[in-house]
């Protein structure tokens, strides 16, 4: 009998002791796009509540699903019917929901932090400082030009734009591909989804287009697409466009047609975000055409620079933490071991096993790392030193020197919020200069359209909204 | 007898149940919500009554009448232009003898309306490619210069009005199909008898037994004429023809969800309401007067 007390004694303590470890480990409730539905999610969140247990700060993680569909649309509907889980990831629509005091002041929780305030670039920290709700640490999303290395090595026009890149000798490049390696077309873009952007990445700098809003010549402040030099940019590439050097089915293009083209060798050139999408190209263009990329630097004109714009007002996707979170020091706390060395190695290697073995010596790579995605807390390799040797390059060379070209090529935004009032109006203009632009580039309104265009810009609350760029901007 | 048919009644509205629950939860419940359209809707707090602003915002705004405008004639295209396509289709299949042809067109029909629009846009962009497109080879065979119809603001609606066509044709014939099937043999052996041809069986039995249900369908219809098809539109639509398919849900779509302006959202949905509702009263009345036959 007294044997079974002391059973069940030390059962009720274990279930006691239990029940109160339990209570001492906060659970924070993580919404993260694409990482519900990834078949790794479960290994990876237990990988990390156990490395925060090691640490000293042990958590419990819920991953919270996002119904399919639009991801910052979702988001924004999920917070609005009053389900708000501690930590958010947006990409796109934080800035309404900052507006109304939803979500937490994060500089002072970088500032206390150990690892994330030690890991942000100085454009991270500038945006944090200027727009304090969301945190993420990643290279500038920059696109740069990428052209096959086979192609780049018999071309001289691509050696002279490698080593004197002008809006020239990327013309003579485009001629050559198409005359001389059979490409249809010298370059394709999603103009499905982006119209010109991907075109503007590379020349907006040459026809000194640097920054959304821009000096005049009498010191006011003018939008960038309503300015003579946009209208010189356009009429290039309507040249492009009528020669047959760009994509000429560009406007129904998106990013799967897109890089379809570039695999098959019927478009010579194309430009992704570097280093990530130029990553993906490289391996895709081994695989079918056992050759490797070359990134272009961009052309040197009025100015040279790669786009789009970095937005130094705030980040376009990151974390953010409501206020009110019940536990946003754990909150944080997740976020900022995942730039911890321990926390670095679960995120860049993935899942010990499955997408690298550890050898004495080294850490083998897997063929399944290929579909680890290494950027869920952000896409950034700063601080990760791994403890040993990896098999292989995380990422492939023209990868590293696309992003190398990305960092030195960035052009620092100058550009404010629309506020509420010209929103409306903003999606008038905005679509105004789409159309006039897709219609100006294609050949179904002359370049002299251009002034018209800007005429109806200013008409549509380009005046208005010119004039309240003047009292926001330095 | 009377206790009989009362509980046969029970039994009847048990299988409605369901039905009337679901659109008491996710239709009737959700009306409350339309008091957003006239407040600033705010996530914590009290959101502040601001009447008729976001009304006065939605009407005032500069794409409005536009937007208004390409709604009211895509609409037009895909509602009173398709409406007959159909009916024809249907009554073309009706007089097909062999059951496996038959039910080899039904199939082939019907299988386009079970594709999502990403997939169908897809589709017709390859089919329409002003490169390789199955439509522009065949105009070269007419020594035709290819033509760009995706981005051809002449075309484009037509575009949108020739998809929705091959998705919704087949599956929009099974009303008629099943109303052309309940209609009585013996009326068209006593035509035969009278020596009737197949146009005047057409016309003094087939299309007079259809019209209840073309009525019914086409009133139906008229509440959603403000709604063009947001999937369609926002899959087809590329930046050289904007300004003539944005439509009031792609333009609610940008204003309203992408920057979280709910309350203009619901504003502008509570107006397509509206709109709608007096559509279909109107419609109800007009037919009632013409035909003698509405939804009640």
């Amino acid at each position: 009998m007294k044997k079974h007390s002391i059973v069940l004694w030390l059962m009720v303590a274990m279930l006691v002791t239990g029940v109160a470890l339990a209570g001492a480990q906060p659970k924070v409730r993580l919404v993260l796009k694409d990482l519900d539905t990834d078949p790794n999610a479960a290994q990876f969140i237990q990988l990390i509540e156990k490395g925060m247990a090691a640490a000293g700060t042990p958590v419990k993680i819920e991953i919270v699903k996002v119904p399919s569909g639009n991801y910052a649309e979702k988001i924004s509907l999920m917070i609005m019917s009053g389900d708000i889980p501690d930590i958010i990831y947006f990409q796109g629509g934080d800035d309404k929901i900052a507006m109304q005091n939803l979500l937490e002041d994060l500089r002072p929780y970088v500032a206390k932090s150990k690892y994330i305030k030690n890991v942000l670039d100085p454009h991270s920290k500038t945006r944090l400082e200027s727009y304090p709700y969301l945190v993420w640490v990643a290279p500038p999303r920059v696109r740069a030009p990428v052209i096959r290395k086979d192609w780049f090595d018999t071309l001289p026009s691509a050696k002279a734009v490698a080593t004197n890149p002008t809006v020239d000798t990327y013309y003579a490049l485009f001629k050559d591909l198409v005359q001389k390696k059979g490409a249809k077309f010298g370059i394709s873009i999603t103009g499905a989804t982006n119209g010109v952007e991907e075109l503007d990445s590379i020349f907006d700098g040459a026809f000194g287009i640097t920054s959304t809003w821009m000096k005049g010549a009498d010191g006011q402040w003018v939008y960038c697409r309503v300015t003579p030099n946009e209208k010189q940019k356009l009429e290039f590439y309507a040249k492009l466009y009528k020669e047959g050097l760009l994509d000429p089915e560009y406007l129904t293009k998106k990013w799967d047609t897109k890089e379809q083209v570039f695999y098959e060798g019927k478009a010579g050139i194309i430009a992704g975000v570097a280093p990530g999408s130029i990553d993906v190209y490289a391996n895709k263009m081994m695989k079918t055409q056992n050759t490797t990329l070359v990134p272009l630097p961009p052309p040197a004109g009025k100015a040279q620079g790669l786009g789009p714009f970095v937005d130094v007002i705030k980040e376009s996707r990151g974390f953010a933490i409501p206020v009110t979170s019940k536990v946003k020091d754990a909150a944080f706390a997740v976020l900022d071991f995942m730039w911890s060395p321990a926390g670095l190695k679960i995120a860049k290697l993935g899942i010990p096993g499955l997408h690298y073995i550890e050898e004495p010596n080294r850490y083998v790579l897997t063929d399944k790392y290929a579909e680890w995605y290494n950027g869920w807390f952000g896409d950034s390799f700063n601080g990760f030193v791994p403890d040993k040797p990896l098999s292989r390059p995380i990422m492939t060379e023209a990868a590293v020197e696309a992003g190398k070209l990305a960092v030195k090529y960035m052009m620092p935004d100058k550009t404010f919020l629309i506020p509420e009032q010209y929103i409306a109006n903003w999606d008038a203009m905005t679509n105004l200069y789409k159309e006039y632009n897709a219609d100006i580039v294609t050949g179904k309104k002359p370049i002299s359209a251009f002034d018209e265009f800007v005429q109806k810009w200013y008409s549509a609350g380009g005046t208005e909204l010119t004039k309240y760029a003047q009292t926001k901007l330095k | 007898m009377v206790a009989l048919a009362k509980k046969k009644e029970w039994s009847l509205l048990l299988l409605l149940a369901p039905a009337l629950l679901y659109f008491l939860i996710y239709h009737f419940i959700p009306i409350s919500g339309m008091v957003m359209a006239f407040q600033d809707y705010r996530i914590f707090g009290k959101s502040p009554f601001v009447g008729f602003k976001h009304f006065r915002i939605l009407f005032a705004s500069p794409a409005f009448l536009q937007v208004l405008r390409n709604t009211l004639i895509i609409s037009f295209m895909k509602i009173v232009l398709f409406f007959p396509l159909p009916i024809i289709f249907a009554l073309m299949l009706n007089e097909v003898r062999s059951s496996i042809l038959r039910k080899f067109i039904q199939s082939t029909t019907y299988l386009p309306h079970f594709l999502s629009w990403v997939v169908i846009a897809g589709i017709w962009i390859a089919f329409l490619s002003p490169a390789n497109g199955g439509l522009n080879q065949l105009r070269e065979m007419f020594n035709l210069a290819p033509k760009d119809y995706m981005t051809d603001k002449g075309a484009i609606r037509w575009v949108l009005f020739a998809s929705e066509t091959w998705r919704s044709l087949g599956w929009d014939s099974i009303i008629y199909l099943a109303a052309l099937a309940s209609i009585s043999p013996s009326l068209y052996e006593s035509a035969d008898l009278d020596g009737a041809g197949a146009l005047q069986k057409m016309r003094y039995i087939t299309l007079p037994e259809l019209l209840p249900t073309m009525v019914t369908v086409f009133i139906l219809n008229m509440g959603f004429f403000l709604n063009a098809g947001f999937d369609q539109v926002f899959n087809m639509m590329n930046d050289s023809v904007i300004s003539v398919v944005d439509i009031l849900d792609t333009y609610v779509y940008r204003i309203g969800l992408l920057n979280m302006q709910y309350s203009f959202s619901t504003a502008a949905s509570l107006f397509k309401g509206v709109i709608g509702l007096v559509l279909i009263l109107a419609a109800h009345q007009g037919s009632r007067k013409i035909t003698e036959k509405g939804l009640w």
